[in-house]
């Protein structure tokens, strides 16, 4: 066994390459706290719930429609390489500092108070858009191509009526506003009912991915245009790619620069696979950072399994340039294109499936995914919003909890509100979700990484931090350079680079009002941060002392 | 003045203290809270108990200058005394004892009345350079100090306190500040599924609790320092274990339940003091109000070496302000 160096200055100095004799394992005694971990299994599915097996809908499609050409499957490749080592930074930061705030804790505590708050405060409003955006995406496409494929399987016009107006403004806000609405009673009901929920979510939505790549895998690409014509009129396939060439959609593949640039769409379900840093933090153990790496490296490697297996299966049976033309189409040429609903993997499976059990299956697993994302931005939000009542910064009100469940209830009803707020702009308002939606993933997502990232780089040398985590289980060198400060740099470079993509005109971010929307979040975080210190200064509450550090010497 | 009444004069209008819980053994925690005084500018400290740390690591001498050990799911293989001394530090740092020791001799430790013997021995020894480095850092201020032990504590670390010229321990009494505050405090809790050694059935430590408060003359300016929280008041949240004390987890997230002592709260809830002052679960970091008693658990993370703490204004035989801290 090689043993690797670790450790600080003294450890450092000496190359240890030897046979290592078995160690004796530590003296336990009776006293509190001395649990065994908790399955890295458990905070595997967590992660996995969040980075949601829904993307499987919708990612190719986006991906061919915005980047003709590209080779998807390795865009997938390299956003999970990259996506790793942000993973593995934010399990190293879990096992230095377990406690739940993501984020908020590492940020805090690495750079400043400050900027840990900003940018947790980006991240908790752009989840509570999430909220309300995952809402609409399990009415306007989930449940949408539900209702359309039981109508298209029974000849029920109720349902293909149904299927159409799920996806409408009205429709889908009522619906989304019913799941928000839910998702806050079972949340406000506490942390049990709220998994069981969740749970049951989970177990409904693997059966409709093992449903769909069911019926993937045992039809041919003759069914599947067999059937969608028999739904949209005979000669539809072809029409779909001519129409789309027609009105400007390039046909063809091995384009390498798109392939780099659909990264940007590979990161959507990738990127995410960090969220149990959030929830998950309770436990302390000093093998902490194998259980964080298993569950959030592990789960972001399964994640990306499960694009490449569709990915394979989707571009074999539905056909590589008609899953660009359709998506092309129905979000480019919207007269043109034979949907009236947005097209999505899992509507073609159940298309091809026509077997009304395969179809509840699949559409009742979407339904699952879809809805299984709500729930864990709102958990998160109502975490953080508690979180900053403790340090002050926010009113106590939203961190009281009712005495029934526990829970903290105005910070369930604030985050309630904006949700089904930011759910209303959503629906109503013309091009919202072209100016703003991307913007979850800078503001919501990549930024906050970078941030991350940088106190990563800079955790291992500053003085205020430094004995944390030559200390910590995440102490490992290669080359005397801690991996923790590699990993901030790798991050740093490749959200960087995805943030810029986003920049692109594709996205829509890059917009005069977009970019404003997004700098306004983190000014109203500083705002709100100066405010409140302000605020509890003038009251007399010593605020400068919640973050200052005690020389232990 | 009774045996289990204390006075303290601090002599100021406006007093501030700085509570914090549940340092566990760890060096760099116990040296900040040492420090917190000259930092908060506070008059008062109090450590609210579970001084103790939970693990021994064994260094085994494997050869000349050589040694191995098990410490953060790794197995260390080093060698000479500017590595052994960085290891030990880092051990420490955490809260865990290194135990250096040869191979032959770890067999002497399969059994557990060995191993417990061993960790009085050590933890003892831990006390000591504590009281010692209190006495030393505090003889020249102001600044009063209680260190209580809590319920994870053996006893035998209370002779070792009582030594000290500089640090007070309050348990089972009613320290009385500036004839204004009564300062009632006890380290016992509620039984917990590790049966520490200061672990006492609920009916047990509601007649400890009202046994120490009947020397509390007024409760309208007194201050409990009791080392277990209320139960179920959002202070004493703390993951669900199992018969073989293995975490009980759905979908990832342990699951929660409210752990606290229904003695305490009941104590809280017919005395209704000015303030409660608590710690003993560690991820429930918070204040609540239980009636007019302000109860804080300033939870810790003393594994990284941060002091969780309070800070705690009085006035007019009032809470003034308080605020937690992150030192």
């Amino acid at each position: 066994m090689i043993s690797l160096k670790y450790g600080g200055e003294a450890l450092q100095s000496k190359r240890v390459l030897k046979l290592a004799a078995p160690s004796v394992d530590v003296f336990a005694r009776k006293a509190s706290g001395l649990v065994r971990q908790a399955s890295w299994f458990d905070g595997f599915l967590t992660s996995i719930g969040t980075m949601n097996m829904v993307w499987i809908a919708v990612s190719y499609i986006w991906a061919l429609s915005i980047f003709p050409g590209s080779l998807f499957d390795v865009s997938i490749v390299l956003a999970t390489v990259f996506c790793a080592f942000n993973a593995v930074l934010f399990a190293q930061f879990a096992s230095m500092m377990p406690r739940s705030g993501g984020d908020y804790v590492f940020n805090s505590r690495g750079m400043t108070p400050s900027l840990g708050f900003m940018f947790n405060f980006s991240m908790v409003v752009w989840n509570m858009f999430w909220t309300a955006y995952t809402s609409w995406i399990l009415s306007a496409i989930t449940a949408s191509s539900a209702f359309t494929i039981i109508g298209a399987v029974t000849g029920s016009e109720y349902w293909t009526n149904l299927g159409v107006a799920a996806a409408s403004p009205e429709v889908s806000f009522i619906i989304g506003a019913i799941v928000i609405l839910f998702i806050a009673l079972v949340t406000y009901l506490g942390i049990r009912p709220f998994f069981r929920v969740m749970k049951i979510a989970f177990v409904l939505g693997m059966l409709g991915i093992f449903a769909l790549m069911f019926v993937l895998a045992t039809s041919s690409q003759a069914q599947f245009v067999n059937v969608f014509e028999g739904f949209v009129g005979a000669g539809g396939y072809q029409n779909v790619i001519k129409t789309a060439t027609e009105n400007g959609f390039i046909l063809g593949t091995g384009s390498w620069d798109n392939t780099i640039l659909a990264i940007a769409i590979a990161f959507q379900p990738l990127g995410f696979s960090i969220w149990a840093s959030y929830i998950s933090g309770e436990i302390k153990d000093a093998k902490r950072f194998k259980i964080n790496a298993l569950a959030i490296v592990g789960s972001l490697f399964v994640m990306a399994v499960f694009l490449l297996i569709f990915w394979y299966l989707s571009v074999a049976v539905l056909g590589y340039d008609f899953m660009g033309a359709i998506g092309y189409l129905y979000y480019n040429v919207p007269a043109s294109s034979p949907l009236l609903i947005p097209p999505g993997v899992q509507f073609f499976g159940s298309l091809l499936a026509q077997n009304l059990v395969l179809d509840i299956i699949i559409a009742i697993g979407f339904i699952a995914w879809a809805f299984l994302y709500a729930p864990q931005s709102m958990l998160m939000v109502v975490r953080c919003m508690t979180a900053w009542t403790i340090d002050r910064l926010a009113p106590k009100k939203l961190g009281e909890v009712n005495p029934r469940y526990h829970t903290p209830t105005w910070a369930i009803a604030l985050a309630t509100i904006i949700s089904l707020g930011f759910l209303a702009f959503f629906v109503f308002t013309t091009g919202w979700f072209s100016i703003y939606g991307f913007n979850a993933f800078l503001g919501g997502g990549t930024l906050t990484f970078m941030a991350v990232a940088v106190s990563g780089i800079i955790f291992p040398y500053r003085k205020a931090t430094k004995q944390i985590f030559e200390s910590s289980p995440a102490n490992q060198r290669l080359l005397g350079i801690p991996w923790l400060t590699i990993n901030g740099i790798v991050t740093l470079l490749f959200m960087g680079y995805v943030t810029y993509l986003y920049l692109m005109p594709w996205s829509g971010v890059a917009t005069e009002a977009s970019l404003s929307f997004m700098i306004g979040v983190y000014v109203l975080g500083i705002v709100v941060y100066v405010a409140a210190r302000t605020y509890q200064k003038r009251k007399g509450v010593p605020v400068e002392l919640i973050f200052k550090e005690i020389p232990p010497e | 003045m009774s045996l289990d009444r204390v006075t303290m004069d601090i002599g100021k209008k406006r007093i501030r203290i700085y509570y914090t819980s549940d340092v566990h053994g760890s060096d760099v925690c116990f040296k900040k809270f040492l420090n917190a005084g000259k930092i908060y500018s506070a008059d008062l400290l109090i450590l609210g108990g579970d001084l103790s740390g939970k693990l021994i690591v064994p260094i085994v001498k494997e050869g000349h200058q050589s040694y191995s050990a098990a410490f953060q799911g790794r197995n260390w293989q080093i060698s000479g005394a500017q590595e052994l001394d960085a290891l030990i530090k880092k051990i420490r740092f955490t809260g865990l004892y290194p135990f250096v020791t040869e191979r032959a001799e770890t067999t002497r430790f399969e059994s557990q009345v060995e191993k417990d013997r061993l960790f009085i021995r050590l933890l003892s020894e831990s006390m000591e350079k504590w009281t010692k480095l209190a006495d030393e850092r505090l003889k020249d201020t102001n600044l009063k100090c209680l260190v209580m032990p809590g319920n994870d504590d053996p006893y035998e670390i209370d002779s070792v306190l009582a030594k000290s010229t500089h640090i007070l321990n309050p348990d089972g009494k009613v320290v009385e500040i500036d004839e204004t505050y009564e300062l009632a405090s006890c380290s016992n809790g509620n039984l917990t599924p590790w049966q520490c050694p200061r672990d006492i059935d609920e009916a047990k430590l509601h007649v400890r609790l009202e046994s120490i408060c009947s020397s509390v003359t007024s409760f309208e300016s007194a201050i409990f320092n009791f080392h277990v929280p209320p139960y179920d008041s959002g202070l004493d949240t703390a993951a669900k274990i199992d018969g073989e004390l293995r975490v009980v987890a759905e979908m990832g997230q342990p699951v929660m339940m409210p752990v606290g002592s229904h003695a305490v709260r009941q104590t809280i809830e017919i005395h209704k003091p000015m303030l409660g002052l608590h710690g003993h679960i560690h991820e429930s970091r918070g204040t609540t109000t239980i009636g007019r008693t302000l109860c804080i658990n300033p939870g810790s993370e003393y594994g990284e070496g941060i002091l969780h703490g309070a800070v705690i204004d009085l006035e007019g035989g009032k809470v003034k302000s308080h605020v937690l801290t992150s030192g």
